[in-house]
């Protein structure tokens, strides 16, 4: 009995209570989701209906000879390829702009920064009304340049870029944020050194600067890379995987599978894990290989 | 910054010639959109485009808030959202604290565990959170919305992270005085982590917000139960043409967090900047 | 010819706060020139102006015939060595020394014997692949030297190099840079708070406060005639004792002390004297004199110092002084004196020491403005 008493005002008892509601709040909606996706993937089963049926692999063979899981991996990676580079290398300009005692840099910042709180829904709408092909202020703007008219949403092979465009414009401030700090982690000492060396201001920054901005450039490859791959809201809303499908990827896919056909007769949400499962694995290789790959050009400062 | 000495061409630093175009390209879309929302149907639809309307119609804000469920859509949201911001800030600094400071058995492997989660991509668990909801009776309830995120994992690693850094010497003596665990965490470790806090508030209240993908999944039917992003595309759906409509609507859903973000800039930057250093 | 000078320097920020208030100076080739003075006083803004790391707001500087105002820094043939050390932390050592000659594009092999002239003069060649993360802080702070040197600068300039050094260390390169400077005569100007430094290491010492230079000269000049309060107490360690007292008629009253035959205008006066100047002496010693009240003693091993009171009003100027006049003195009558003794005497607290000193080691200053007065 005394054990027991000892035991309630341990340390034990009050490390548990504390972390008991979260707990068991993550295990229900975080971990275990993540075993039952694997348990589903290797059924078929309907969202509706409670029917399970087990078809071992054959979801994941299913994959492999999809047209449209692999129009949707080509879409994926045609975005990520186009999205990573231009979001990370357009933010550590801006930084480097930003990093300044110029007059009104504060404004400047604000502006670089709000668009990082406006919903996919807002910026979606904000941009549908933007590249609008009849109506749209960028046709206007860029017919006074000669340039356009252009489909944008519309076209089918301009619809991937626009939507880069107006995600590279969404997270441009959350990559600038974190640039921002990493080049005022830099101390100022270096750099003075380096012009007191010789280093101009390119060399300057190349050679000092952007060797110390590693782990964040590595942080932002990491995950813009992640969240490239899961683009959804975007896709949903304002193309809706057209036109003629170009803009469909991968969790786009997904959700229409499980969610759209699997509510109705057909069962397909095994499948539509499977998807998921294939896609995490993706994810998973990619960002240990960055790692890898990161960890072994950059030099962390001790 | 190595102030150089240089020849001036311009009265001002030559960056503004930079940073003034790219301020007024970020916060183009969002100006854009006050003006078409004050303008009348006819005149959205003239091109080119008209830069003022004249007459600023405020109305249309009315229209939208009568015409629709803007009203609703704005209360779920808000009522969600707050219930969440609260929740995780007692659940997480709870376990937090815990995970910083107490030593209990199996304290490593269930914040590896909990970490892990942080791995997994969102269409992953998409079907099976769904799936486990509707066995709870939630689905198509604001209660699908809330359930799920009272705890996250997010804040967890972030106060966790935080409390760390806080002096060790001034819970000890708190303890050495007799103190419990949970006033020594309500008196000393919580007045001293209001900036954390805060910066937790306020990157949870962004997510919650904005977030998308997850109302449209939970709620099918019951439009009573639509979130303001939810209620939002919708609107879009059914007034496809009436951008002044439109434009008012996605005005005022912004509207408080451009507000939040204003005043509440510090830990905006503070939280982001944060998920650099965790690297 | 790499002559340094100041011509009327002032360096103002926004504010406005003037960091350095027209400040001449001349550096004299192969001279190395210390610039001493507490916390904020302007040594490290006018170090900084003359590498080109701050513009100047007024004014000249001139590096050997040129005036160099507005000159970018790779192009002032300086090197500089930064307190923190500032070595390129994912560079080697090699690639940190080799880094300046590389920018100027100097042909490899040139630039390898350059480093590694460099690396053996001071101790380096085994360190040459290692990372700044590897090094202790005596190694790095050799490197950051040795990125100096190995640019074979016309100007040498150093940013309190050894503030960051535990005490052993210190001393030791304290003496490194002693040799190195004499054997290889480079104009050099060096940054530092430590007055033991300054002291021990320049051939001239320029000591500063609050923007506005107090006084140059040769170390020991200055510590024998030292132009102001501010100088009197900020050189020596233990400062120079300070009392309140009045001059009249060729003579001066402080408290329990009189001196006689001092030739100073009658006024209010500020009596200055160096704890190694007190003499312990008998009753009735004819000269000036002074009873000390022992408070404390602390035996040094090399010497006893003795911190007493005496019946006379003291005076602290290292408050962070305006223009070296004076701060609030004392509350009591009673002032704080330190004096010196021998290793083995060892006076009990609370006993009196009667101490007397010569003459020609009193120094007197204005109350009001300061400034020391002749007093011959």
């Amino acid at each position: 009995m005394d054990r027991f008493r000892r035991f309630l005002v341990s340390d034990h008892a009050a490390g548990w209570a504390f972390i008991l509601p979260s707990v068991v709040l993550i295990l229900v909606f975080g971990i275990a989701p993540i075993v039952w996706g694997l348990i589903l993937s290797f059924q078929e089963a309907g969202l509706i209906s409670p029917e399970r049926e087990w078809v071992g692999l054959d979801n994941y063979v299913r994959i492999a000879s999809d047209p449209k899981v692999r129009q949707a991996a080509i879409n994926t990676i045609y975005y990520t390829v186009l999205f990573v580079p231009t979001s990370i290398l357009a933010a550590l300009f801006v930084a480097q702009a930003l990093n300044r005692r110029i007059a009104f840099v504060r404004f400047y910042r604000l502006a670089v920064f709000i668009p990082v709180v406006t919903s996919t829904i807002a910026t979606g709408i904000m941009f549908l009304w933007l590249f609008d092909r009849n109506y749209g202020l960028a046709n206007w703007l860029l017919g006074k340049i000669g340039l356009g008219p252009f489909g944008f949403f519309e076209d089918p092979d301009q619809a991937m870029i626009a939507l880069v465009l107006m995600t590279v414009w969404g997270w441009l401030g959350f990559d600038t944020i974190i640039y921002l700090a990493a080049l005022q982690g830099v101390p100022q000492e270096l750099t003075e050194a380096a012009a007191i060396d010789g280093a101009g201001r390119w060399s300057s920054f190349w050679r000092v600067t952007w060797p110390m901005l590693g782990p964040a450039t590595l942080l932002l490859v990491v995950w813009s890379t992640i969240s490239a791959i899961q683009l959804f809201d975007e896709v949903f809303f304002v193309t809706k995987g057209g036109p003629l499908g170009r803009t469909s990827v991968v969790v786009f896919y997904v959700y229409r599978l499980a969610f759209e056909q699997g509510l109705g007769a057909l069962s397909l949400a095994g499948y539509a894990a499977a998807i998921a499962y294939v896609l995490f694995l993706v994810i998973l290789v990619l960002t240990l290989a960055q790692f890898w790959l990161g960890n072994r050009i950059i030099h962390y400062p001790s | 910054m190595v102030e150089r000495p240089r020849r001036r061409l311009l009265p001002f630093d030559p960056w503004h010639l930079f940073l003034a175009p790219l301020s007024l390209l970020m916060l183009l879309p969002m100006v854009w959109m006050v003006v078409t929302s004050l303008e009348t149907e006819a005149q959205t639809f003239h091109f080119p485009p008209i830069l003022w309307p004249g007459t600023l119609r405020f109305e249309n804000y009315l229209t939208v808030i009568r015409g629709s469920a803007f009203g609703t859509w704005f209360w779920n949201t808000t009522v969600v959202t707050v219930a969440i911001v609260l929740s995780n800030l007692v659940l997480c600094t709870l376990a937090s604290y815990a995970f910083a400071r107490i030593r209990f058995l199996g304290r490593g492997v269930v914040y590896l565990l909990l970490l892990a989660t942080l791995m997994v991509p969102i269409q992953v668990v998409l079907i099976p959170t769904f799936l486990i909801v509707k066995e709870l009776g939630l689905l198509d309830h604001l209660g699908a919305l809330i359930v799920p995120h009272l705890a996250s994992v997010f804040g967890i690693f972030m106060l966790t992270q935080f409390f760390r850094t806080l002096p060790v010497e001034l819970e000890e003596a708190a303890r050495i005085d007799g103190a419990s665990r949970l006033s020594i965490l309500l008196r000393i470790v919580v007045p001293l982590s209001l900036p954390a806090l805060a910066t937790l508030a306020v990157i949870q209240f962004m997510w919650t917000w904005n977030e998308f993908l997850w109302p449209l999944v939970t709620i099918l039917t019951n439009q009573d139960a639509f979130t303001l992003q939810l209620g939002l595309a919708t609107f879009q759906g059914s007034h496809q043409t009436q951008w002044h409509f439109v434009a008012a609507a996605n005005i005022m859903s912004m509207l408080p967090m451009l507000i939040l973000f204003l005043v509440a800039q510090r830990y905006f930057v503070r939280g982001i900047a944060s998920q650099g250093l965790k690297g | 010819m790499a002559v340094v000078s100041f011509d009327r320097v002032t360096k103002v920020y926004p504010g406005p706060v003037v960091a350095v208030e027209d400040l001449s100076l001349e550096v004299a080739d192969g001279e190395l020139l210390i610039l001493v003075g507490p916390s904020g006083c302007g040594k490290s803004t006018a170090l900084r102006m003359v590498a080109g790391l701050e513009r100047i707001s007024a004014g000249t500087i001139t590096i050997g015939d040129r005036i160099v105002n507005d000159v970018p820094p790779k192009d002032r043939d300086i090197a500089m060595v930064f307190q923190n050390y500032a070595l390129y932390p994912h560079m080697t050592v090699e690639k940190n020394l080799a880094f300046g000659l590389r920018r100027r594009r100097t042909p490899r092999d040139e630039v390898r014997r350059r480093v590694g002239e460099v690396a053996r003069m001071l101790g380096l060649e085994d360190l040459l692949g290692r990372r700044p993360g590897q090094l202790s802080g005596g190694q790095r702070q050799r490197v950051a030297m040795g990125r100096a040197l190995v640019r074979e600068p016309e100007v040498f300039l150093l940013d309190e190099p050894l503030s960051n050094l535990d005490a052993k260390l210190r001393v030791e390169m304290r003496a490194e840079l002693k040799r190195l400077q004499d054997r290889l005569r480079i104009t050099t100007i060096y940054v530092t708070h430590d007055q033991v430094e300054a002291m021990t290491l320049g051939e001239r010492i320029a000591v500063l406060a609050d923007g506005v230079l107090q006084q140059v000269g040769p170390p020991q000049d200055v510590y024998d005639h030292p132009r102001n309060v501010f100088v009197a107490g900020f050189i020596g360690s233990p400062p120079m004792n300070l009392l309140r007292g009045r001059a009249s008629g060729g003579r001066i009253v402080a408290g329990d002390l009189e001196i006689e035959d001092v030739h100073v205008p009658d006024g209010d006066v500020l009596v200055g004297i160096r704890p190694e100047d007190l003499q312990p002496t008998g009753r009735d010693h004819p000269g000036p004199k002074l009873d000390v009240r022992v408070d404390v003693i602390e035996p040094l091993g090399d010497e006893v110092l003795v911190h007493g009171s005496v019946e006379a009003s003291d005076v602290d100027t290292q408050g962070g002084s305006e223009d070296g006049a004076l701060l609030a003195a004392g509350t009591s009558d009673r002032g704080t004196v330190r004096l010196r003794l021998p290793p083995r005497e060892r006076p009990r607290p609370g006993s009196t020491l009667r101490v007397t000193m010569a003459h020609d080691r009193v120094h007197v200053f204005d109350a009001a403005t300061g400034l020391a007065i002749a007093t011959r």
